[in-house]
């Protein structure tokens, strides 16, 4: 008579393996005697690529974990889960324990202590359970003698053995593409909206925490990266193709700190894109810049003080800086109000101030960054002081008021310019992009 | 008169998610016309198609950054609704500390109270309490300079025809229920000092950790560890059997505004025992069911409602929700908008 093998009191047992990793297969069968297992054949991080997970809409352009870190395997074990969870839902369980291929239990399973936690298990309000997480113990609310709520972001994940309900591995798997979270983070989301309830202590972990993660078998962290001489993780270029393998931990902003994870962009950088990274032709904006700054040069002396109203970003700025004929140059901004720019792409005036930092620190000596209404700033300049004022007008705006408080602060042969086509002075210099520049005593209001 | 709701909420808390979708009932607005604080390019759009807004703020948060680049972008009314002081549950925070960890510190992350005021003082045009006890403990914690217009206001319990008691699982037994954050606050401690004295009584508690984790952490598990009876379960995920199972709400709160689980849990046939010193027993003017925090009162009420006959028992959860009726959406639109044409 063939014996009927358990599934351990769920419904079926999946579990999540490398076709590469045979031995792990064979280790698991012999460390889960008479134990039925369905296996799902993962996807290996070795044969997808950023590009492809994009295209598809696998992934999301931005990817959000604990520590910051990313690889490939993180994907390829993310869109694991999800494949194994689909099986799941195609098998119509009620109930399913999801494996990863390198668990060991901690207790036999199937003796006394297994059968009090399964009937534990069968009378709470379940949604999803973690049979073990990264640590062998687990601190929370208890709702019995060895299940607890961890708290929310406790910080020891793992999703490498947990059981679902079939309802929860219906939210699961519709809620995961494209992705952004690591399986383990993302199952963490639920704890706000849903019953996931892990064991105090661990009745299944994994071979790779037993060790120092530097030496662990990780297909997940480790092993490619580790042959390939880097430390773990992956970063990227603007277009999404792998760069090198050190760890890829952009932090976007000090804030994401305080919400707890690290916000690692996938996309393309958002600084530096308004201006002088245009997709084809020529570079308008920096062939301008540039003979712009080439007449001042021509025209002005060297350490020239200048104004420059609404500098955004800073990439006009970093060019005033570079030419090297400007003794200081008063950047003011004031850094609040709508701007297309910054919510076409999804920046905030904080974004803004970073962006003009990180283009304009080499030039902190020279610049100076006024935090307010250019209406309320020009009472700071000496009369006859500055040898040229720049305006953006970013919101094309009527920039007469701006340039009447102005005038009397610019120097005699001094020379106003401007970014917007539809401010420009009769007499003035017209450059490729629209940009503008004229000498004060040509000027009329 | 176009309205939005701009929020940090970020957390699904049992009482503070009931009480923003009435909100969202009464004023007919939907989860489109909610803004988060962190999004702040959303000032511009709001500035463009609302015409006031209301604000509520989840008190648990760090860093006061967030509020400051948000509101000073927002032209518009901006109306806090003050939906609890944070301050109270600092104090109750330390009181736990005292009684049960020998410490004076709390755990509890909030604003300072400087922070807080600053907040209510630089920005709100216009504030909305859920009851008279926070008006008095707004007042006395933050004084401002500039006094603010005010009303209170609080949520809905839906369509007046609605708000009757549902007697369908009304089902006397020596069970009380909890649905909630299983905080000091809101009197954990004090039922559990209350049952050693009334071994009979099985105490579930539902909910989640709630704001304070790791002092709801100690507490849960000290309660439940010392008292077999006391339970913790998790989120409720099957209203009707909640209500059914347990004849007794508990409610006793060291310091509450609008216990909103405490209104549904009478309107299904419960018996919520109140706190005399919580924001919600305002509501319940003629009900005999209200304790202190000593074990003592407790026990008296609880005894007191066994004690009492079904017939009789029901009649007074009837009158108590008749009492509730004013409550309703129609009203409290209005009273809404009253006080929001007061901006224009």
């Amino acid at each position: 008579m063939i014996q009927k093998l358990s599934t351990l009191g769920f419904d079926k047992i999946y579990v999540i393996n490398l076709k590469r990793r045979l031995d792990r297969k064979e280790q698991l069968l012999i460390d889960f005697p008479d134990v039925d297992f369905t296996f799902i054949e993962a996807i290996d991080g070795k044969e997808i690529t950023i590009p492809q997970l994009f295209s598809n809409n696998k992934i999301n352009s931005s990817f959000f974990d604990p520590n910051g870190m990313i690889t490939m395997g993180v994907f390829a074990c993310a869109l694991s889960h999800k494949k194994a969870w689909d099986q799941a839902l195609e098998d119509g369980v009620e109930n399913a324990l999801f494996l990863e291929d390198d668990v060991y239990p901690t207790i036999k399973i199937l003796s006394n202590t297994y059968q009090k936690i399964l009937k534990e298990i069968k009378e709470s309000d379940y949604d999803l359970i973690h049979l073990g997480k990264k640590t062998l113990t687990q601190e929370g609310i208890d709702i019995g003698t060895y299940l607890t709520i961890p708290r929310y972001n406790s910080n020891h994940h793992g999703a490498h053995a947990y059981v679902a309900t079939k309802e929860m591995i219906q939210t699961l798997s519709s809620n995961y593409l494209p992705i952004k979270y690591a399986a383990d983070v993302y199952l963490e989301q639920f704890y706000h909206t849903h019953n996931v309830f892990t064991l105090k202590t661990s009745l299944i972990r994994q071979n790779s925490d037993k060790v120092d993660p530097q030496s662990a078998d990780s297909d997940t962290y480790y092993n490619d990266y580790r042959e390939g001489g880097g430390r773990v993780g992956i970063s990227f270029d603007e277009k999404g193709n792998v760069i090198n393998k050190s760890i890829a931990k952009y932090v976007k902003h000090p804030k994401d700190i305080l919400y707890q994870y690290t916000e690692v962009v996938l996309s393309r950088p958002k600084f530096g894109i308004q201006k002088f990274n245009p997709n084809k032709g020529l570079n308008k904006n920096f062939l301008s810049i540039t003979k712009l700054i080439s007449h001042l040069c021509e025209n002005l002396e060297e350490n020239s003080k200048m104004i420059e109203l609404n500098s955004h970003l800073g990439e006009n700025t970093f060019f005033f800086g570079c030419s090297n004929i400007f003794s200081n140059i008063y950047s003011i901004n004031l850094y609040r109000g709508k701007d297309n720019f910054n919510i076409n792409n999804n920046l905030t005036w904080e974004d803004i101030k970073i962006g003009f930092h990180s283009n304009t620190y080499f030039f902190e000596d020279t610049i100076s960054n006024i935090n307010q209404h250019p209406e309320l700033s020009y009472d700071l300049f000496l009369d006859n002081d500055i040898s040229f004022m720049y305006i953006n007008n970013r919101n094309n705006e009527d920039i007469t008021s701006l340039l009447k408080l102005y005038l009397p602060k610019i120097k005699h042969n001094g020379y106003i310019g401007g970014d917007n086509i539809n401010d420009k002075p009769q007499n003035s210099i017209e450059f490729a992009d629209g940009s503008w520049l004229i000498k004060k005593t040509a000027y009329e209001l | 008169m176009k309205l939005c709701i701009i929020t940090n909420y970020t957390r699904g808390y049992i009482n503070d998610s009931l009480i923003l979708d009435s909100l969202l009932k009464t004023l007919d607005l939907t989860s489109e016309d909610i803004f988060d604080i962190l999004d702040i390019n959303s000032t511009y759009y709001i500035n463009d198609n609302y015409t006031h807004s209301l604000i509520l703020l989840d008190y648990k948060s760090s860093s006061i950054h967030s509020h400051t680049q948000y509101f000073p972008e927002i032209n518009i009314p901006k109306i806090f609704v003050i939906d609890t002081i944070p301050q109270a549950h600092k104090n109750a925070d330390i009181s736990f500390s005292r009684e049960l960890l020998n410490t004076n510190n709390s755990a509890l992350t909030c604003l300072t109270q400087e922070h807080q005021k600053l907040l209510y003082e630089k920005y709100a045009d216009g504030l909305v309490f859920y009851c008279n006890l926070d008006v008095e403990l707004f007042n006395n914690f933050y004084s401002l300079i500039t006094p603010k217009p005010y009303r209170v206001i609080p949520p809905s319990l839906g369509d007046k025809s609605s708000i009757q008691t549902n007697f369908t699982n009304f089902s006397p037994n020596s069970n009380i229920g909890f649905n909630g954050s299983p905080s000091y606050a809101n009197g954990i401690f004090s039922v559990l000092n209350a049952l050693k004295l009334l071994p009979h009584y099985h105490m579930n508690l539902y909910g989640e950790h709630g704001r304070n984790d790791i002092s709801n952490e100690i507490l849960t598990n000290y309660a439940t560890s010392t008292n077999p009876l006391f339970k913790f379960k998790g989120k409720l995920k099957n209203k009707n059997k909640f209500f059914k199972e347990h004849h007794i709400y508990s409610n006793i709160s060291l310091y509450d505004s609008f216990n909103y689980f405490t209104f549904v849990s009478i309107l299904n046939g419960m018996v919520p025992i109140l706190s005399e010193h919580a924001g919600t027993s305002e509501y319940f003017p003629s009900y005999p069911f209200i304790v202190d925090h000593t074990p003592e009162s407790i026990c008296k009420v609880l005894e007191k409602i066994k004690k009492t006959p079904i017939d009789e028992l029901k009649a007074i959860l009837t009158q108590a929700v008749f009492e509730l009726k004013d409550i309703n959406d129609d009203k409290l639109k209005n009273e809404y908008h009253n006080f929001f044409n007061t901006f224009f």
